[in-house]
Order: structure tokens, then sequence, then C-alpha cells
């Protein structure tokens, strides 16, 4: 697992800001502002040089310098190209740290409100899609915010040096020069929306290009059985033309638009050779030695250049805004769920009239009643659609239910002190030394240990995953080892789970045993592994009640017979509820709930083949015919 | 490479070769306009040192060949996305083209989102092989053909002095680029694992609560981001010292040459610049690198783009399905005679099965899973081919009805409606103008789901959502899609098998009226059960019974 203290993986306070996840990150933003200056600022010192080295050269030609004064210059031209290079290093590794922290914590931070959601929010239409797409747009935010950023050096200090620069050869010159950069500038804002809107239409000519070829792709037998290939080809190639005319399109403004800006921005460069060459001759506002005017010509290129392409910039950080308003709303405060005690038994389960409904629609089973004590196996079973996994998943709390399901747990007990009650430390895993809210009734007193019982619906899902072991049809597969599937953190021996559901033969043919990778979905099994997997999953996570829904709907006979022996052994401590089509073990449980016709008989498996004709004849028939 | 992208791109040549000369002049023409606004500087500087002020006309020429330089670039630009994109649309057509006559088993072998992945990223990658692979390294070798000419031209001494440098910096170039290459890679496979462990988590939410994994999951998944980010590290890392490095370079470069050229006799000879041809040679030295380092970059491109195109060939290699000639048909009885298939050798699924329904006839199929229930429906589709034996519809092979005319005879309902891109009208007309508004809006009211679809925003025009209809408005709409064209024979896959018993009630219900003076094929017992009418072709052992 991760070292912890090795990342800095950090959890943000108020995520919905864009500065709380700059806040851990002071240390970063220092050593950017470090080499911002230090680089920005020095920038001006490589044209500064180049000019002075021209200029002794002129001199050295004159005969007024020597090889020496070159050394010299070219010495310190040198070192201060190392300095500023060395900073530039530094401010561009330190920005891209800068970005890969933000991008990380704030994927962390969506992540924990992911995993977090609730049942409303997880049943949402597209929920995944959604989610996807707003890790993507992590990026573009984290990109932006380092864009900021770092922009604040490289434009700010660097054009203001620039320009400083600038100024000081030759204001005026330098004021004349600049005149055309507004223009540029002021072109370049006009000429903004139709690029856009020429970007923008490009992008949707792309994302219906991918429908369309998802759509052919998808449906390719579909149109084959109609007849609508030759169509649907047609209809391709229309879009296909489109797109490549879009294409070409949004190409030509983005690439035409640039060199325009940056010669209507280098126009300036008319009054520098007029007027500068003025300086160097000694005619003009100052004077100017040669070194002078090259240094000028080449500072003036570079800022005209920066000055062009800032344009762009603000087009990213536009882009980086979209992206954050879009997540923005999906990031939540922190969530961390206390630890379920796993260790609780329950003595008993008491279902008395309990109607089920899944939320929002009609009931589905009426006044159900059933009782399960430890060391017992009920089965529960009916036709298809009878109800059974809406009431297996009562106990998860995916469905709801009036009446009441009492669960006796036997582990929790609690002292008496001053008429509150108090919870033992050990037994009382979500507040040590918080009252249980325990009423009398509830209470049954065995020796001096107290039991208590507590409504199911009462229950956080912290405290029922503590108490409920649940295996539901969809295996819930991830895509990760066969051992990580079963253990999923928790420490245990996977040898002897796979084992108990007969895999252990099959997981060691396969290529990398418990190593073997399953999988998407766990899609590179077949599905009968993939529910003996789930059932060794659910098993490695056993608790005081286990709620087995078909556990061997794709197993044969002689294998689930098997396992059943296996499910006993478990049974002494725990209470299984085993729900199940096939009846062939049924008259080994303790007790049977036969669901049908909307509600449910309870009783032991001979006193249902005698009084209950419906699920004597299901029984009958399922055994005959083997 | 291969023949097929080869023979693509060389049609695609032959067809523009206008298109490609200008590409070419272009290229060549801004590679040589780079070269020329540092000659006019070098002539600038040249005359301020004889004490001269330079011309008027001389500032407008280097302003106007930057400009001409720069609007060259750009063209080059934009010429070589126009190929690009006609490249790209080449061999998505053929692609597609090719979607029509493959055989009908790919479908089923292949995942529709990896096919789509060939039709988009690898495309992509031929593009990216072509102008920031191929041409793009032709013409920055052009480039640095040029800067080198004319230094050489300018200083013998500092064109040997570059020669020995650049096989040095391309080496390295190359070594920090592979690196970050690898570095690369590893994110993409880690951010996979990042992006895939979203709706993995979301599809898992009942396993995650029901056990309180989700500490778990938040540690796999920072896991997954740790590995993302330290990979990132190293790639910005590269990237964070690569260039200094090359710009100190070149400034070495420029300090050897300023002091050689000042040293005096034998190295001045060597060297020997004016002031002029030295701002200007700085212009170039500056220039000289950035090819080098693209270079680089369209090499790794190559590499990596070959990937995708060698993906493409073999799409485009699969087996196609044959086409056979039209045959006009006579009656519509269905005939299976001593047919057998199987989709690979090693497993038949039909053994000489021979059955026949007559026109008219309404027939149940039946037989344990996996018998070939669904099989007999493919065949009789024309999707695959029998083996051995033939199965004729009116006489005729059913590889021999032409896709147009099928949809007349056949049509065929599955367990599962596929909607495709459009609105509601289109799924009912599949987009074949053959069927008007009246046609569907006659069809709808036949299955019952006009009203319906009038209480859609937009009606008939509503772009299809699958939320806005239930599974059994779903399943009518598939019903709809066959019996619009009023198709001679209806093959009737499992069609409720996901509907529960007051919906199948409805669907059979409007079942019934669509079968009214049709041959009827159905594979489902509740379907017979209920209708209480027909036939039963038992299909096991490969027999009909």
């Amino acid at each position: 697992m991760l070292d912890k203290k090795t990342t800095g993986i950090r959890k943000i306070e108020h995520p919905d800001r864009v500065l709380s996840y700059f806040k851990p990150e002071k240390k970063v933003l220092l050593l950017i502002a470090i080499g911002g200056i230090g680089f920005n600022g020095g920038m001006i010192a490589g044209p500064y040089f180049e000019g002075r080295l021209a200029q002794c050269l002129y001199e050295c030609i004159q005969g007024q310098a020597d090889g020496r004064d070159m050394l010299r210059l070219a010495g310190v031209y040198l070192s201060v190209i190392l300095f500023v290079q060395l900073m530039r290093t530094l401010k561009r590794f330190s920005g891209a740290r800068l970005r890969n922290d933000l991008s990380r914590n704030m994927r962390h931070m969506l992540y924990n409100g992911i995993v977090h959601m609730s049942r409303e929010e997880v049943a949402q239409e597209n929920i995944g899609a959604i989610m996807t797409k707003a890790v993507a747009d992590v990026d573009a935010s984290a990109q932006g915010m380092q864009q900021v950023t770092t922009e604040i050096f490289d434009t700010g200090v660097l054009l203001g040096s620039y320009l400083g620069m600038l100024l000081v050869y030759d204001w005026k010159l330098t004021l004349l020069a600049c005149l055309f950069l507004p223009v540029a500038y002021g072109i370049a804002l006009s000429l903004k929306g139709p690029v856009t809107r020429i970007n923008e239409r490009f992008k949707q000519t792309a994302g219906r290009l991918n429908q369309e070829t998802l759509d052919r792709v998808n449906n390719a037998v579909t149109y084959r059985v109609y007849g609508r290939e030759q169509d649907r080809d047609r209809s391709y190639e229309k879009i296909l033309t489109e797109y490549e005319r879009d294409a070409v399109r949004s190409n030509m403004w983005g690439s035409a638009t640039t060199p325009i800006y940056n010669i209507i921005a280098m126009s300036g460069i008319l009054f520098i050779i007029g007027f500068g060459g003025k300086n160097v001759l000694g005619t003009g506002w100052t004077v100017w030695d040669i070194g002078v005017f090259t240094t000028y010509v080449s500072c003036f290129t570079k800022f005209a250049q920066k000055v062009s392409s800032s344009a762009r910039m603000f087009n990213n950080m536009q882009r980086a805004l979209v992206s954050w308003r879009r997540i923005k709303p999906l990031f939540r405060e922190y969530v961390e769920l206390p630890v379920p005690h796993k260790e609780l038994t329950v003595e008993k389960i008491c279902a008395e009239k309990v109607t089920l409904s899944y939320p929002g629609y009609e009931p589905v089973l009426r006044e159900i009643s059933f009782e399960a004590a430890k060391g017992q196996i009920v089965g529960i079973t009916g036709a298809v659609a009878c109800g059974k996994t809406a009431l297996a998943k009562t106990f998860i709390g995916d469905a709801l239910y009036e009446g009441s399901i009492r669960l006796e747990e036997s582990g929790r007990a609690c002292r008496v002190s001053d008429g509150n009650e108090m919870c033992e430390g050990k037994v009382c895993p979500e507040e040590p030394g918080r009252a249980c809210r325990v009423s009398r009734e509830n209470e049954t007193r065995e020796g001096n240990i107290r039991r208590e019982s507590r409504e199911l619906r009462e229950l956080s899902d912290v405290e029922k995953s503590g108490l409920i072991a649940y295996m539901g049809h969809e295996p819930e597969l991830m895509s990760d080892s066969v051992r990580e599937n079963i253990l999923l953190g928790e420490k245990a021996d996977t040898a002897q789970l796979l084992k108990m559901v007969h895999m252990d033969g099959e997981v060691s043919l396969m290529p990398g045993g418990e190593d073997t990778y399953v999988g998407s979905g766990g899609q590179q099994l077949s599905g009968g592994q993939q529910a003996r997997i789930s059932l060794a999953r659910t098993l490695c996570h056993s608790r005081g009640i286990m709620i087995l829904d078909d556990p061997f709907s794709s197993v044969d006979q002689k294998t689930e017979r098997e396992i059943f022996g296996e499910l006993k052994k478990m049974a002494e401590n725990r209470i299984i509820l085993l729900f199940s089509h096939r009846l062939a073990l049924f008259p080994e449980t303790d007790a049977v709930l036969y669901l049908h016709d909307g509600t449910g008989t309870f009783g032991t498996h001979e006193k249902l083949m005698e009084e209950n004709a419906e699920y004597a004849s299901l029984y009958q028939i399922q055994n005959s015919s083997q | 490479m291969n023949n097929n992208m080869i023979s693509i791109l060389w049609k695609l040549v032959k067809r523009s070769r206008k298109t490609v000369a200008v590409t070419l002049l272009v290229i060549v023409a801004s590679v040589i306009m780079t070269l020329i606004p540092p000659l006019i500087l070098e002539e600038i500087v040249n005359r301020l040192t004889g004490n001269e002020t330079a011309a008027l006309s001389t500032a407008f020429a280097y302003l106007g060949m930057l400009a001409i330089s720069n609007i060259l670039e750009s063209l080059q630009n934009v010429m070589l996305t126009v190929m690009g994109q006609k490249l790209t649309h080449n061999v998505r057509s053929e692609m597609c083209g090719k979607i029509s006559r493959m055989q009908a088993g790919y479908f089923t072998k292949e995942e529709p989102g990896k096919i789509t992945s060939r039709f988009v990223n690898d495309v992509d990658a031929v593009d990216t092989l072509f102008s920031n692979g191929i041409v793009g390294m032709f013409a920055n070798a052009c480039r640095v053909v040029g800067i080198l000419a004319v230094i050489f031209y300018k200083s013998l001494g500092l064109g040997l002095l570059l020669l020995c440098i650049m096989p040095l910096l391309f080496a390295m170039t190359r070594y920090i680029q592979k690196r970050m290459l690898k570095a690369q890679m590893a994110n993409r496979a880690a951010i996979g694992k990042v992006n895939n462990h979203v709706p993995e988590t979301i599809r898992n939410m009942r396993s995650i609560r029901t056990l309180t994994i989700q500490k778990y999951m938040e540690e796999k998944y920072d896991i997954y981001i740790e590995e993302s980010y330290r990979a990132l590290e190293k790639t910005n890392f590269y990237n964070s010292i690569y260039s200094p490095i090359v710009v100190y370079l070149s400034s070495c470069v420029i300090a050897v040459m300023m002091v050689c050229s000042s040293m005096g006799s034998a190295m001045q000879q060597l060297f020997g610049i004016t002031v002029g041809s030295a701002v200007a040679i700085i212009a170039y030295v500056g220039k000289v690198f950035n090819p080098i380092e693209s270079i680089g970059m369209e090499i790794q491109n190559i590499q990596t783009a070959i990937a995708g195109i060698r993906r493409i060939d073999e799409f485009l290699e699969e087996e196609e399905s044959h086409i056979y000639e039209e045959e006009e048909t006579r009656g519509t009885d269905v005939r299976f005679e001593k047919v057998s298939f199987a989709y690979d050798p090693e497993h038949p699924v039909l053994d000489r099965l021979s059955f026949t329904v007559k026109e008219g006839e309404n027939v149940t199929l039946a037989g344990r899973t996996g018998a070939g229930k669904s099989t007999v429906f493919r065949l009789l589709l024309g999707l695959y081919e029998p083996q051995e034996g033939s199965v004729t519809i009116g006489g005729v092979d059913a590889g021999r009805i032409s896709g147009a005319k099928r949809r007349y005879f056949l049509g065929y309902v599955e367990q599962q409606f596929h909607p495709c891109m459009g609105t509601v009208e289109e799924q009912i007309t599949l987009f074949d103008p053959a069927f008007d508004r009246n046609a569907v809006e006659e069809t709808s009211k036949m299955v019952g789901l006009h009203e319906k679809i009038l209480s859609l925003p937009r009606g008939y025009d509503t772009p299809m959502e699958y939320a806005d209809f239930s599974q059994g408005e779903l399943q009518l709409l598939s019903i709809a899609r066959a019996v619009v064209a009023k198709p001679r024979i209806m093959l009737l896959d499992e069609i409720t098998a996901n509907l529960d018993s007051v919906t199948e009630a409805r669907v059979l219900e409007v079942l019934k009226k669509a079968s009214e003076g049709r041959t009827v094929i159905s594979i489902s017992h509740r379907i017979h059960e209920k209708m209480q009418q027909g036939r039963l072709i038992t299909i096991g052992d490969g027999r009909a019974g």
C-alpha cells in the first residue's frame, strides 16, 4: 500500500474554492516566484550581452579593444546566461510541480465525494459519464491555475523588463515603435469572436463525427439487416466532408491570424531602423553605439512576439475557467466514515408484518413475518419476480420496509450508569463513551449481560456493514487481481476461501494464479467464476448475518452441495439467509420462507411440504427431474 | 508498413498532384524566406559601422521579408492541414466502406469501442505521422541545411563548430525524448487506471457501501494518482531542463565564435566575420537548434503512430463477406434444406437442419439455449452463410436478396432495441426516405406509440433519448421499425424476454395485429403459449423435429 508520509496527497478544506488548493503549495509558489523573477528579469541579459559582444567585435576590428576584452565579456555573458537559464529551469519545474500538485489534490477530493455519494446521487442518469468527464476537467482546471500563476511572471515581469530596457535606451523611439502594439492587440481582440466561433464549430463537427462513427459501428448489424448500409455510408461521407472543411477552416484562421498580429506589432521596426540608425550615427535623439542598436532590435522583436502571443494565453485561461465552473459544484467537504465494528454477532432476527417496496414504487411484498436465530440457515424462495431480491436488499437499505425487523445483538453489552446506559468502549465502535439510545422494552436480560435489540432501519450504513454481509446478483468485480477482489483490503487466507467456493483448481490453472487480472468488471472470467469470486469475497467479509442472494445460480448441483456444506460450518455463530430458486438443499435448512402472491409463508421445509401444496409441487418438479 | 495504407496514400498523391506540388513549394519557399531577414539586418549593421544610415527601402525590405516568411510559415501549416485532412478523409471513407463489407461475425468478435477507436484515434495517428512526422521532418531538415549553408558561407569556422556540435545535441535530444516518452507511457497507463476507477466505483457502489470499503477504494485511487504524479514529475523534469540546456549551448557557440573572431591571425581568418554578419549569425544560431528538437520529436511521432497504422491495416485486411448477384424471388416460402452451420469448426451449431415455412404460416422455433434458434434467423437475414445445404426465401438464397429489398421481405425484432443516432422518427425509418411522415404515423398508431411520441417535446422530431421510453415502449419502437416497411415475413427473437407481464401483454396485443397476413417465425415459449396458434419447430441436436 501507499506510504502516506512520502506522498503529498492532502485533503483540502473548502474544496469548492480555488484558493484552497493553493494553500498547501506555499513552498512551490515561492520557488515559482524566485524562478519567475530571476528568469524573466534576466531575459534582457541575452540581447544586452549579445549587443555588447557585437560592439566589442566592432571595437576589436577598429583596434580599440583586443581579444582579452572579448574573452572577459564572453565569460560574463556565459555566466549570466547560465544563471538565467538555471532560473528558467527552476521556474519551469516548479510551475509543472504546482500543476501536478493541484491536479492530484483535486482528484483526491473529487473522488472522496464520488465514493461517498448517496443512493439518490448514484441513481442519477449518466452519473458515471458525468463523473468521468469531471475527472478530465480537473486537468484543464489545474493547467489554468498553473498558467495564471506563472503568467504573472512570464507576461508581467518579462514585458515589464523588456519595456523598461527599451525605454531606458530611447524613450521617444520606444513610444513611437510601440504605437502599433495596441493596434495588433485590438485586431486580435476583434478577431477573437470569429476565431472562437469557427473553432467551436469545428469542435462540434468533430463531436458529431465521433458520434456518427460510434453509431455506424454500434449498429453495423442493424443497418445491414435493414439494408441501410449504403445510405449510412453516404451520410458518413457527408460528415467526413464537413469535418475536413471545418478542420481546414479552423486551422487556417488559427495560423493565418498569428502572423498578421506579428507583422503589425513588428511594424515599429521601421522607426527603429530609421531613427535608431540616426542614434548610432550621432544625429538622433540619443547617442547609441552599434551594440545598443542590435540589442534594441532583438529586444523589440521578442517584446512584439510576446505581446502578440499573449492573446492565446487568455484563451487558455478562459477554457480553464469553463472547466472549473463545471466541476466546482461537484466538490464536497471531505468525508471520513468510522470503521465498522465487525466482531458483533447477532442472536436473532425477528421480522414482523413487514411490507417491502423500492423507493417510489408500489410495495413488492406485504405482511411477511419470519425469525432466524444464531446458528441457523433460512432458505428463502419463490417464483421468478416474487420479491426475493427486494427482501435481500432490504437488509442493506436499498429497499424500504414498513413493520419491524429487529436484530438482537449479543456483543453490545451495556452498563447502567445513572440511568443512562453507557457503552463499553470496546463494543461501541462509533463513539466510545457515547450514550446508547436503548429503550428498556427492547432489552432482555441474560445473566448480567443485557442484549440490545435494534430496528434495522435505524442502523446507519456503517453499522449495518458491521452486522450484515451481502452477496447480490451482480458480482461487482473490480479490475484487479483475483486475490484483491476477494480481500478488498481485508487480511485473510485467500487459498482457503477459494477452496470453500470450489475455485481453487480453476484459479491455480490461471496464468497468474491468484494474481491473475480479472479484467474490467471481471469480464475475463466466466459468469460462474465471477459469481464464485463474489461469494468468496462475501465469505471473506463475513458478518453476524449473511444475506446470500442466489449464490449457486451458476454452479452445478454437486458443487452447490459442497459449498453449502461450507456454509453450514460457517453458520455456527451466524445467521444465514439463503435466497435461491433451487430447492434441492432446502430440506437441510433450519427454516424456509416461501414467497408467493405478494406475501410469504414461513415454516420448516417439512411443514411447508405438508401444508403448502404450491411449495411442495415446486420442490417435487425440481427434484424429480434430476 | 503495409500495402493498404500506402496504396491509399499513393492514390491520394496521384489524385491531388497540384496540392502536393504547392505544399512542397511552400515548404521550400518558407525555408528560404526565413534565411533572408537576418541578411538584411546584417546589411543595415554593416552600413552603420561604415557610418551610413540605412535607406528607408532597406527598412521596409526587412519588415516585408519578415512578413513574407511569417505568412509562408502559416501557409505551410495550412497546406499540411489540407493534405492531412484529405488523407484522413480518404482513410475513414475506406474504413467505413469496409464496415459494409465486413463479415457479420466481426461485430460480435470486436468491441464497438475498439473499432470506433480505430476510426478516431488511429486515423488521427495517420495524420500525425504524415503532418508532424514525414513532411514536418522534411521541412525541418531543409531548414537545418539552409541555415548551415548560410553560416558556412559567412563563417567557415562556425560552420565546422556547429557541424561538430549538432550530432551531439541530436543524440542528447533523442536521449531525453526517449526518457520522456517512457514516462509519458507510464503516465498514460496510470491515467487509464485513474479514469477507469471512477465509473468502476459507481458501478460497484453497492458492494462498496455494504462492505464499507470507501477508504480502501480511496487508497487505491490515491495509488493510481500517485503513479501518474511520479511519471509526470519525470516528464516535467526533462521538459524543464531541455530547453535551458539548448539555449545555454547556443550561447556558448556565440561566445566561442566572438572570442575566436577577435583573436586575430589564423583564428580570425577561419571565423573572420564583420560586425554585421556577427549580428546575423547570432540570429541564425538561435534558430538552428529548434529544427533539431523538432526532428527528434518527429521521429518519435512516427514511431508511435506506426502502431496505429498497423491497426488500421489489420482492420482493412479483415476477411470480407461474399457479395452475390441479386435474384428475383418467387413467393415468400422459407426453406431450410440440410443446413449445417458452425461459427467455428469445433462447435457445430446446426447439423443438416431442414424445414419449410409456408407463406402466411405462424411458426415458433423451440429448443434449449444454444441449440441455434437465433442462428436460424441470422442465416435467413443473410448475415452468415451455411457451410452446407441451402437457406432460401421464395426460392432464392438468403444471401442473394439485396440489402435494399431485404427490409421489405424480413422484419426482424430482437430481444433488445438498438437505438440509432437521430430523431424518434428516424428510429422507425432508419433514415429511409421511402417512408414519409404519414407512413411513420400510421405505423406508430398501429403499435400504439403515436400519442406517446406526440407527448415528447418536439414530437416525431425529438432527438432520441433512451430515458424517454420505458422497456416496453422501446420494444414497440422496435416492432414499428420492422413493420413500417410492411415486410412479408416477421422474425421475432425473444422479444418479450425483458418485459414484465403487463407490458408483455401489451406488446403481444400489438404483435397479433402486426402479424396479420404475414408469415411469422418467432423464438419464445411465452409467445407460443400466449398466442395459442401456429406450429412448433423444435431445433435440438441441430435437427428439426
